[in-house]
C-alpha cells in the first residue's frame, strides 16, 4: 500500500527509516505485564443511575493524582471531582499488591449530573489527571429509579434483599465467593427477565472486570435443609469461550410466589471493582443491548463488513461506493423496488465526496409453503433475499444469473439469532448441481495438523462461466432452526473500497519531549488498489506526525492459504508516530484528535472516512501537568 | 439308565451320548426308575463339509485358536488363527498359503510356505505340530488315534477345500445353548453339560464333543475336555463353551448344604422375584431388612449422597406410618439433593472437566445441559442421542472438544459412546481383531467411521470466530491422518460408517453419519443400550453390577442374573427410559433394602445380592459428608462458602489432597471409581486438615453444641445422629459420657469423639 500524506495538514512527510531508528519500535511498545504508565481506570461504583438524578460515585485506578476533570464522551453529563484518596491496601482488589513500581491504587471521588432529559443508555467517560486522560469506563442512564443493593449482608438466599419487580439494581461482588442474593414476589405465568450489566474484563493493564453469572433460585427448602433452594435456570449465554458480556435469562415463573435472583462473578471470584446493574424487567421490555443499539446517544460502531451483525440495507451499494476512490459518498441508492424497505441503519460516517451512482436492490423475500417446502425463488444481481431457518433442516433455494467473469460479492446478515447458535452457510450451485464454492472458509492451521474452518459473513467468487446458478442457504448443522434463525443476503458486485481501519489506542497522553505512537491497519477490500491517505487533524500545539515503520517479530511459516482473499481483505499495517515538542504546553483537558482516512485512486480523491476520535492530551514529563 | 431302541444302528456310549454307525431313523429313550423318556434321533442327510465348522471346530475345541496361543494378537511362532475361529476364510489363507501374519498389514511377513502337505498329508505342520511330532510350544493337543486327526487328515487328503459359502451357511452355527441353564450342585457334585447348537434352518445339532469348555474359576468348579463338571468349592463360577465362531456361557452354583425347608420370603416387585428366585436356586437364605436407622443412611447417601441431618432422623426414627420407606423415597427423588448428586454422578461419567473440554465456559455449558437433563427427568436415550450425535454450539456438542483446540481421534470418540452406552469396550479391536470377544477390526473401523467427518467450525485461536461449532463436514477435520476419512490401518482403505451389526450407517454415510448411529444405539431393538445403564445404575446401589465391571460386558464376563437384568432393561424400557423410575424400583426393592447382617448361609456370598454389603462413599460425598457432620463447609478457591465437592463443575480446577486420596478421577477417560483402603488416606486422617481443622473450625456444630450449653449425653446422641444417622447404644453412650467427663478439656474431648466418628469405617461407608 502507498501511503500518501496531503500536504495541507499539520504533517509534514519524514523518512521513515530515520525515525525508526531514532525511536526503536519495541521501546514504545506497551509490555503486557508492565504496570500502567497512563492513568487507568478500574471501575466505577455506582455504575448508573436515572435520568435527572445527582449522585457520588468512586472510580478506582492508577495515576489518576491530581484528577480534575470527568470528561464525557457524549451526551451532556457532566461530573465534577470532588477528593482523591489512597485505596486501602486490604481488601482493594489488587491480588498482586504494590511493587515497587507499581503506582498507588486510588479511588477518586466525583459527583454526576445527569440531566432529566438523559437518554437512556451508556456513557463513555474518562477521568483527567496530572498524567494525562484515563481509558474510558462505562456508565448507564436508566429511566426509572435505580436501586442500591443494602448495606446489610444479602449473600445468603435467608438474607436476600427485597425488590419489586420490575427493578434495577447497583450492586458489587466484592470478595471472593460472594453472591448477592434478591428477592422479589411474581405473579403466575409471568415471564421475566433478568440482565446483568458491567465492566468485562479488558487487555492489559484494564485487565479487571467482571464475568459475571446470573442464578434464579426459588426458595423451597428441602427435606435435608428448611433453607435450601432450588436453582432453576442460570444464564445460558456464555457465547464465547471466555466472558458473558451482557448475561440475561428469561424466565417463565409456573407459580406465584417468592423467588431469588444470584448475581455473582463466574468461578467465584470478587473484587471491589466488581461493580454491576442488576435488571429484572418484563421479558417484553428492550433489554439492555436493545436500548443501547437504539439509543439515539450511542457512540456509532466502528465500521466493520466482516461480522453477521452488520446490518444490510438497501443504502449498502452506495455505503460501499462511499468509502472507495472517485466516488460521490452519498451512501445512499435507489429504494428497493418492492417497496420493502429496510429500517437498518448503516454506521459510517462518508464525508460526501466524489462520484457514483445509485443502483437498485431488488428484494425477494422466501416463503414457506405450508409443507414447509420453499419455492425456488429467482434474484438478480444486485440482489437481497431476506429467509428464515425456520425449522432443522430447512433450506432456502434461489436462482440468479451470473456472467462470466463477472465478479461477485456475496453478504450475509443475521438480524436476530446469529452465531454460534445460527451459522448460515449458503453455497453456489452450477447447473448441474455441484457446489462451486461456499462461505465455509477453510485452511490450515499452523500445525499443519488440523483444518481451520470458519463460517464468513462475506465471500467474493468470480464466475468462470455465464449461466443460471443456485444458491442454497441453510443452518450449518441442518439440526437447528426456529423464527430467529433470520438472514439477509446480498448478491452484488464487488466494488473496491477501504475497508475496516483501525488503531491501537484509544487515547493519547504525550509526554513532552516525547514521541508516541499509533499503528493503523487499513483493509483493502474488492480488489482496492489505490492508496489510502491517513489524516490527522485537531493535534494539539507542538506535537508534530511522522509516518513510521515498525519490524514485526517472526511468526513462523504461514501455510498456503490459496482461499485467503476470497474470505479475508489485504491488509496493511502503518505507524504514525507523533512527536510532542519539548516545549508543547500542556493541556487541561483533553483534545478530540479525528484520524481520517481517504482512498485516492487514479479516478481522483475519494471521501475523508472518519475513523476514530481519540482524545489526546500534552502532559510534562514528571506526570506534572501544567495548566494552560 | 440308557437303552438303545434300535441297537443295530446306534452304539453306546458313556452318560447317554449316542454316535450315529448308519444313516437311518433311530429312536432313543432314556428310562430313570419308572420314567421314560424318548427322542427322535434321525439323521435326515448327509451333512456339507464346512471347513470353519469341521476343521474350525476342530481348532477351537483343541484350543489352537484360544487367545492364549494362535488366536492371540500376533497368533504363535509366526503362525495366525482367528479366535474361535471367527474368520473361517482367514484361517484357510493361513493354514494353506501359509505365512507370518502382521498386524498392521495384510501382506504376510517373508515368503510364504503352506501349514499343509497335500502330497504326504501326514507330514503337514498342521499336524505334526499338535501331535508333537515336531516341537511345539502349545504341547500335544492332538493324538493321531484321534477322529480329529483323522478327519483334518482327510480333509487335506482331500485338497483342504474351503468349502462352498453355501455349505458353510447351512452349517453356521447360529445359536448355541447349554443344558442345564443354571446348574447347581453340591461340593464334589458332577454335571455333564450339554451343548445343542442351531443352524442355519433351525436345524439343531448336539455339538458337546465339539467344543471347548473353560471355567472361569477352577478353583470352585472345573470341567473337563468333555463338559463334565465337577464342583470343589462353594461359590459360583462361569464356564465359557467355545465352538466355531460362537461362545456361549453357563453360570454354575455350588451350594455349601442343601437346605430343605428354604422358608417363603415375601417380594416387593420383579427384582425381589428374580433375586430370591436365584438364592433359592443356590440355598443362600437372604439377610433380613435393614432397620430403619440402616435404610435410612444408606438411602439418603444412594440417593442425594446426603447425610440425614439429626433432626431428621430423629423424627424417621420415631415415625410409625406403614409407608414411611415409600414416602421418604419419593421425598428424596424429588429433592434439590438428588439433582446435586445425579449430577454429579452424570458428570462423572460424561466426563466435565476443565482440562477436559479446555474452557471452564465449555465445563460449564455440558454441566449446565447434564443439570437440565436430570432436573426434568428427561429420558434416557434422549440424553445418549443428544450427546452421541451432538452438533453445533451446546453442551454435548462441546464435550467433543478438547483443550488445545483440537478434537479427539474419531476411534476415541467412538470407543468412549460405546463404553458409556453399550457398556462394551471394543478397544482391542482397534489394532487387531478383538482375541476374546466377537468384535473384529473391520467392525471397529466402520463404527469408528461415524466419527470421521466430526468436524470444528470457529476459530478460538486466531480470533476469528471466537467459539467452536462442532458439526459433521464430508471434508472431515484433520489432516496427516488426525480425522477426514477413516483409513483402516491395515488395508489402508477408506472404510464407511457400518454398525456392528454389519449394516452400513448414515444417509448415504455422507450425511449426518452420527444421528444414525446414535438411533441404532438407542433401539429399543438392542437390548444393551438399557442393559448397559440399568446394570450401570444397580451397581451403584449394590457397590456390584449384574455385570461387573459395570461396562464391560462380554462373554467371558456374563450376568449374575441375566433374567434379572433383562427385565429391569425392558421395565426401562417400557417406562420411558426413566431413570427416576429405575431408581425407585431398585430402592424400594426387598433385595435393596436387606441389612447388612449377614447370615450363616450367606456370609460369603458377594454376588447374589442376599445382603446389603458396605460400600465406601465416593471422595467427594465424604468430603461433604465430613464437612456436615462437622458443620465447617471446605473451601474451594474462590467458589461460595457452602459449595459442596459434589457440586463442582470443574472439579479438576481445585486442588485438593483429600479428594484425590479418596479416589478422585481426574475424568481424562471414562471414571472407574474403586476406593482402595491406602497409606496416604491413614495418614491424611491422622494429621490432614480436612480431619484436624474441621473438628471445631469457625461456626463448627461442636462449637454450637458447646456454646448452647448441650450435657455430653446430649452432645455424644447428636454427633451420633449426625454422623451415623442411629442413636448411640447405651454402652456407647455410658462409656462415652464417662471418657469426656474424665478428660482436662472438655473441647478436646468432643473434638477427639468426632475425630473418631468421621474416621470410623461406619462413616465412611454406606451400609
Amino acid at each position: 500500500m502507498n501511503v500518501f500524506w496531503p500536504w495541507n495538514r499539520i504533517a509534514v512527510l519524514v523518512a521513515a527509516v530515520l525515525l525508526a531508528v531514532a525511536f526503536p519500535a519495541g521501546r514504545l511498545q506497551a509490555q503486557e505485564s508492565a504496570p500502567p504508565t497512563e492513568p487507568t481506570v478500574l471501575s466505577v461504583h455506582p455504575l448508573g443511575a436515572r435520568a435527572g438524578s445527582t449522585l457520588e460515585v468512586e472510580v478506582q485506578g492508577y495515576l489518576l493524582e491530581g484528577a480534575r476533570a470527568v470528561w464525557f464522551e457524549q451526551g451532556r453529563l457532566q461530573g465534577r471531582v470532588r477528593d482523591v484518596r489512597a485505596v486501602p491496601a486490604e481488601g482493594n482488589g489488587d491480588s498482586e499488591g504494590a511493587g515497587e513500581d507499581k503506582p498507588v491504587l486510588l479511588g477518586v471521588r466525583a459527583e454526576l449530573e445527569i440531566p432529566s432529559d438523559a437518554l437512556v443508555g451508556v456513557y463513555r467517560f474518562r477521568l483527567v489527571s496530572t498524567h494525562g486522560v484515563s481509558n474510558a469506563l462505562m456508565f448507564r442512564v436508566n429511566s426509572g429509579a435505580v436501586l442500591d443493593e443494602t448495606s446489610q449482608p444479602h449473600q445468603t438466599p435467608s438474607t436476600a434483599q427485597p425488590v419489586a419487580v420490575p427493578a434495577v439494581v447497583n450492586g458489587r461482588v466484592t470478595h471472593d465467593g460472594e453472591e448477592d442474593f434478591y428477592a422479589f414476589e411474581v405473579d403466575e405465568a409471568r415471564e421475566l427477565r433478568f440482565e446483568v450489566f458491567c465492566k468485562p474484563p479488558g487487555k492489559p493493564p484494564d485487565v479487571v472486570g467482571l464475568d459475571p453469572e446470573l442464578t434464579l433460585y426459588e426458595p423451597t427448602g428441602s427435606w435435608f435443609d428448611k433453607e435450601r433452594t432450588t436453582r432453576l435456570a442460570y444464564n445460558d449465554d456464555p457465547s464465547s469461550y471466555h466472558v458473558s458480556r451482557l448475561p440475561q435469562l428469561t424466565y417463565r415463573f409456573l407459580r406465584k410466589g417468592r423467588y431469588l435472583v444470584g448475581v455473582g462473578a463466574f468461578l467465584g471470584g470478587g473484587s471491589p471493582h466488581f461493580s454491576y446493574q442488576l435488571r429484572i424487567s418484563d421479558s417484553s421490555a428492550p433489554t439492555f443491548a436493545q436500548l443501547d443499539r437504539n439509543g439515539r446517544n450511542r457512540v456509532p460502531a466502528p465500521w466493520n463488513e466482516r461480522a453477521f451483525r452488520r446490518p444490510i440495507g438497501s443504502g449498502r451499494l452506495g455505503l460501499l461506493r462511499s468509502r472507495s476512490a472517485g466516488s460521490n459518498g452519498t451512501g445512499r441508492d435507489g429504494p428497493l423496488t418492492n417497496g420493502a424497505a429496510s429500517s437498518h441503519a448503516e454506521t459510517a460516517q462518508p464525508v460526501p465526496n466524489g462520484r457514483g451512482s445509485p443502483a437498485s436492490i431488488i428484494l425477494v423475500k422466501e416463503q414457506e409453503n405450508g409443507d414447509g417446502e420453499g419455492n425456488t425463488l429467482s434474484v438478480s444481481i444486485p440482489g437481497l433475499v431476506e429467509g428464515t431457518i425456520d425449522r432443522p433442516g430447512d433450506v432456502d433455494r434461489y436462482a440468479f444469473k451470473a456472467e462470466r467473469g463477472q465478479q461477485v460479492a456475496f453478504e450475509v446478515e443475521t438480524p436476530q439469532v446469529g452465531p454460534p447458535q445460527f451459522n448460515p452457510r449458503f453455497g453456489i450451485l452450477d447447473e448441474e448441481g455441484r457446489e462451486l464454492f461456499s462461505n465455509v472458509y477453510k485452511r490450515l492451521g499452523r500445525q499443519l495438523t488440523f483444518y481451520l474452518k470458519t463460517v464468513e459473513p462475506k465471500t467474493l467468487y468470480t464466475f468462470e462461466r455465464s449461466g443460471e446458478y443456485s444458491l442454497v442457504v441453510g443452518d450449518l448443522t441442518r439440526r437447528f432452526g426456529n423464527a430467529g434463525f433470520r438472514y439477509r443476503l446480498l448478491l452484488r458486485p464487488q466494488i473496491p473500497h477501504v475497508g475496516k481501519v483501525g488503531t491501537d489506542t484509544d487515547r493519547l497522553n504525550l509526554v513532552a519531549g516525547q514521541a508516541s505512537k499509533i499503528t493503523v491497519t487499513t483493509d483493502q477490500e474488492e480488489g482496492f488498489s489505490g492508496d489510502i491517505a491517513l489524516v490527522l487533524e485537531g493535534l494539539p500545539e507542538g506535537v508534530e506526525f511522522f509516518p513510521g515503520t515498525e519490524v514485526k517479530a517472526y511468526q513462523g511459516p504461514v501455510p498456503e492459504d490459496r482461499m485467503r482473499l476470497r474470505f479475508s481483505p489485504q491488509s496493511e499495517s502503518v505507524t504514525i508516530l507523533l512527536l510532542a515538542g519539548a516545549d508543547a504546553p500542556a493541556t487541561s483537558l483533553p483534545v478530540k484528535l479525528r484520524l481520517l482516512a481517504r482512498p485516492i485512486s487514479d479516478e481522483g480523491p475519494g471521501p475523508g472516512l472518519l475513523i476514530q476520535e481519540i482524545p489526546a492530551m500534552v502532559v510534562r514529563p514528571t506526570g506534572r501537568a501544567e495548566e494552560s | 439308565m440308557f437303552r438303545r431302541v434300535a441297537p443295530e444302528k446306534a452304539q453306546r456310549v458313556r452318560l447317554g451320548r449316542l454316535g450315529a454307525l448308519t444313516l437311518g431313523v433311530l429312536l432313543a429313550g432314556a428310562e430313570v426308575g419308572s420314567l421314560l423318556a424318548g427322542g427322535d434321533l434321525s439323521d435326515k442327510s448327509a451333512r456339507p463339509f464346512s471347513f470353519a465348522r469341521d476343521v474350525g471346530g476342530i481348532l477351537t475345541k483343541r484350543g489352537c485358536n484360544n487367545q492364549e496361543c494362535h488366536g492371540s494378537v500376533k497368533g504363535r511362532g509366526g503362525f495366525k488363527l482367528s479366535a474361535n475361529a471367527l474368520y473361517p476364510r482367514d484361517d484357510h489363507e493361513w493354514i494353506v498359503q501359509g505365512g507370518t501374519y502382521q498386524v498392521l498389514s495384510p501382506e504376510p511377513l517373508g515368503p510364504r510356505q503352506s501349514r499343509i502337505d497335500l502330497k504326504q498329508p501326514e507330514d503337514s505342520l498342521l499336524l505334526t505340530k499338535p501331535t508333537m511330532q515336531e516341537p511345539h510350544g502349545g504341547g500335544e493337543r492332538l493324538s493321531r488315534d484321534s477322529a480329529d486327526y483323522r478327519t483334518l487328515v482327510e480333509w487335506i487328503r482331500a485338497g483342504a477345500p474351503y468349502g462352498s459359502e453355501e455349505d458353510h451357511r447351512a452349517r453356521e452355527i447360529q445359536r448355541l445353548e447349554v443344558s442345564p441353564r443354571q446348574p447347581v450342585m453340591g461340593v464334589g457334585g458332577e454335571q455333564q453339560l450339554l451343548v445343542t447348537a442351531t443352524l442355519a434352518g433351525g436345524i439343531r445339532e448336539d455339538v458337546t464333543g465339539q467344543v471347548n469348555f473353560e471355567s472361569n474359576d477352577p478353583e470352585v468348579a472345573e470341567v473337563s475336555e468333555g463338559g463334565l463338571v465337577r464342583a470343589r468349592h462353594h461359590g459360583e463360577t462361569a464356564v465359557v463353551i467355545r465352538a466355531a465362531g460362537r461362545a456361549a456361557t453357563v453360570v454354575i452354583g455350588v451350594i455349601r448344604q442343601p437346605m430343605t425347608d428354604y422358608p417363603r420370603v415375601s417380594q416387593r416387585n420383579f427384582i425381589d422375584r428374580l433375586v430370591l428366585a436365584k438364592l433359592k436356586r443356590l440355598h443362600i437364605l437372604p439377610s433380613e431388612p435393614s432397620d430403619d436407622q440402616q435404610f435410612l443412611r444408606r438411602v439418603c447417601l444412594d440417593l442425594t449422597g446426603t447425610l440425614p441431618p439429626p433432626e431428621r432422623v430423629r423424627e424417621y426414627l420415631a415415625g410409625d406410618h406403614p409407608d414411611k420407606r415409600d414416602r421418604l423415597i419419593e421425598t428424596l427423588l424429588n429433592s434439590p439433593e438428588f439433582l446435586d448428586h445425579w449430577t454429579f454422578r452424570f458428570a462423572d461419567l460424561f466426563r466435565v472437566g476443565k482440562s477436559v473440554q479446555g474452557f471452564t465456559k465449555y465445563s460449564r455449558l455440558y454441566w449446565e445441559w447434564i443439570r437440565d437433563g436430570i432436573a426434568r427427568n428427561k429420558p434416557y436415550d434422549q440424553m445418549a442421542r443428544e450427546r452421541i450425535a451432538a452438533q453445533g454450539y451446546g453442551g454435548p456438542a462441546l464435550h467433543y472438544y478438547l483443550i488445545g483446540g483440537d478434537l479427539p481421534s474419531p476411534q476415541d470418540m467412538m470407543g468412549e459412546q460405546v463404553r458409556v452406552f453399550l457398556g462394551r469396550r471394543l478397544d482391542c479391536a482397534q489394532c487387531h481383531n478383538h482375541p476374546y470377544e466377537p468384535w473384529s477390526q473391520n467392525q471397529f473401523w466402520g463404527m469408528t467411521a461415524f466419527y470421521g467427518q466430526l468436524t470444528r467450525v470457529g476459530d478460538i485461536n486466531t480470533g476469528t470466530a471466537p467459539y467452536n461449532i462442532i458439526m459433521d463436514d464430508p471434508e472431515g477435520h484433520g489432516v496427516l491422518g488426525k480425522g477426514g476419512p477413516v483409513v483402516h490401518p491395515r488395508n489402508k482403505t477408506e472404510v464407511r460408517p457400518a454398525f456392528l451389526t454389519g449394516e452400513p450407517g448414515g444417509q448415504n454415510g455422507l450425511e449426518d453419519p452420527r444421528a444414525s448411529l446414535a438411533d441404532w444405539m438407542t433401539s429399543p431393538d438392542r437390548p444393551e443400550f438399557a442393559e448397559a445403564i440399568v446394570n450401570r445404575i444397580w451397581g451403584h446401589f449394590f457397590g456390584r453390577g449384574i455385570v461387573d465391571p459395570v461396562d464391560d460386558f462380554k462373554l467371558a464376563n456374563p450376568a449374575t442374573h441375566p433374567d434379572l437384568l433383562a427385565a429391569l432393561a425392558e421395565d426401562f424400557r417400557d417406562g420411558g427410559y426413566d431413570l427416576r423410575q429405575l431408581m425407585r424400583r431398585i430402592v424400594r426393592s426387598r433385595v435393596y433394602q436387606l441389612s447388612s447382617f449377614p447370615n450363616a448361609s450367606n456370609r460369603t456370598d458377594r454376588t447374589n445380592y442376599s445382603r446389603a454389603h458396605p460400600r465406601p462413599l465416593d471422595a467427594e460425598v465424604l468430603l461433604d459428608a465430613i464437612s456436615q457432620v462437622t458443620g465447617v463447609p471446605e473451601r474451594f478457591g474462590t467458589k461460595p462458602e457452602g459449595t459442596r465437592a459434589i457440586n463442582l463443575v470443574s472439579s479438576d480446577m481445585y486442588p485438593s489432597r483429600f479428594l484425590d486420596l479418596y479416589g478422585r478421577p481426574n475424568r481424562q477417560m471414562v471414571p472407574q471409581r474403586k476406593v482402595e483402603a491406602s497409606l496416604g488416606q491413614a495418614l491424611h486422617l491422622l494429621a490432614g486438615p480436612t480431619y484436624t481443622e474441621k473438628l471445631s473450625g469457625k461456626g463448627s456444630r461442636i462449637g454450637r453444641l458447646l456454646a448452647a450449653g448441650a450435657s455430653n449425653a446430649e452432645i455424644v446422641e447428636e454427633l451420633y445422629l449426625a454422623a451415623l444417622s442411629r442413636f448411640p447404644t447405651a454402652q456407647e453412650l455410658g462409656e462415652l459420657e464417662g471418657w469426656i467427663e474424665g478428660q482436662d478439656s472438655r473441647l478436646k474431648a468432643v473434638e477427639d469423639l468426632v475425630w473418631a466418628l468421621v474416621g470410623s469405617r461406619e462413616f465412611a461407608y454406606v451400609h
